[in-house]
């Protein structure tokens, strides 16, 4: 998944510790799994691409239950925190996948 | 000053269009929402700068220094202000050794909006989903009203001023 333009430690670090922090049993319950891809934003910066699979049922609970949708905010923003303190090139972008 | 309302204005848009439609929400109207909510937190970071650095601006010279503004250099400014420790360009040096969390919500934000409005405008198979966009709106509702709560910390101050002069940081003489 690394991306050949980086210092291989720079991507190292970061892949290791998306695979601790995007592990099944770290992931909210509504949250039914997660991936990420090394790649890219539109100007060509290194970013890294997190997916967080939900089903269509938990999607439609998020949407209309507004505690819901703010602990899904919290998770969110302690994620890009963590990612961001690796301080590595990849900036992150979190993004919600309906799967059913 | 004309459109002085307008990242209001945008706001309000986009939380009309991520809600628009009651079921199944349609492509469409998630994409629009998420570009609109990008332009409302894009127009409203040039309008507090430049009430910031330029408040008796006439406004013809208003709207000469609105088009100083540019995305790329914003977006750099953003991935820089996202961090904890800022860090002044192309150095180590440090700019804010501990930057206020709720500029650095801020700045996430813009870097997020900014390449979710291109997947938004530009991705042809790009799918959105109504509570992440959601979420990206409510965030930008509370960052406009705790706004007049942190513009006037050193922090905020460095980044506006960072959004017009970021590359000048750096220089030594």
């Amino acid at each position: 998944m690394s991306t050949p333009t980086q210092p291989a430690t720079d991507t190292e670090e970061l892949e290791s510790a998306l695979r601790q922090l995007l592990a099944k049993e770290r992931l909210p319950d509504y949250i039914q799994s997660a991936r990420y891809e090394l790649s890219t934003d539109h100007y060509g910066d290194p970013m890294v691409r997190i997916y967080l699979d939900v089903t269509p049922e938990n999607a439609l609970i998020l949407e209309k239950d507004k505690a819901k949708l703010s602990k899904y905010s919290e998770y969110k923003q302690r994620l890009r925190s963590q990612v961001l303190k690796l301080e590595t090139d990849y900036f992150p972008l979190i993004r919600m996948v309906e799967t059913p | 000053m004309s459109a002085q309302k307008l990242p209001e204005h945008l706001l309000e848009q986009a939380k009309h269009l991520a809600r628009r439609e009651r079921t199944r929400p349609r492509q469409a109207s998630l994409r629009r929402a998420i570009s609109t909510a990008y332009y409302a937190l894009f127009h409203f970071l040039i309008r507090e700068t430049l009430r910031q650095l330029g408040p008796n601006l006439g406004q013809e010279n208003y709207n000469r220094a609105y088009r100083w503004f540019d995305h790329g250099t914003m977006r750099s400014v953003a991935k820089a202000f996202s961090q904890e420790v800022v860090r002044i360009p192309n150095s180590k040096e440090v700019l804010i050794p501990a930057n206020d969390s709720r500029i650095q919500f801020i700045a996430q934000h813009f870097a997020d909006l900014q390449e979710l409005r291109h997947l938004a405008d530009y991705g042809s198979s790009a799918v959105f989903a109504r509570p992440d966009t959601i979420e990206y709106i409510d965030f930008l509702d509370s960052a406009f009203r705790i706004w007049p709560a942190v513009k006037k910390s050193p922090e905020a101050n460095a980044f506006l001023l960072s959004l017009l002069l970021w590359e000048r940081w750096g220089k030594q003489r």
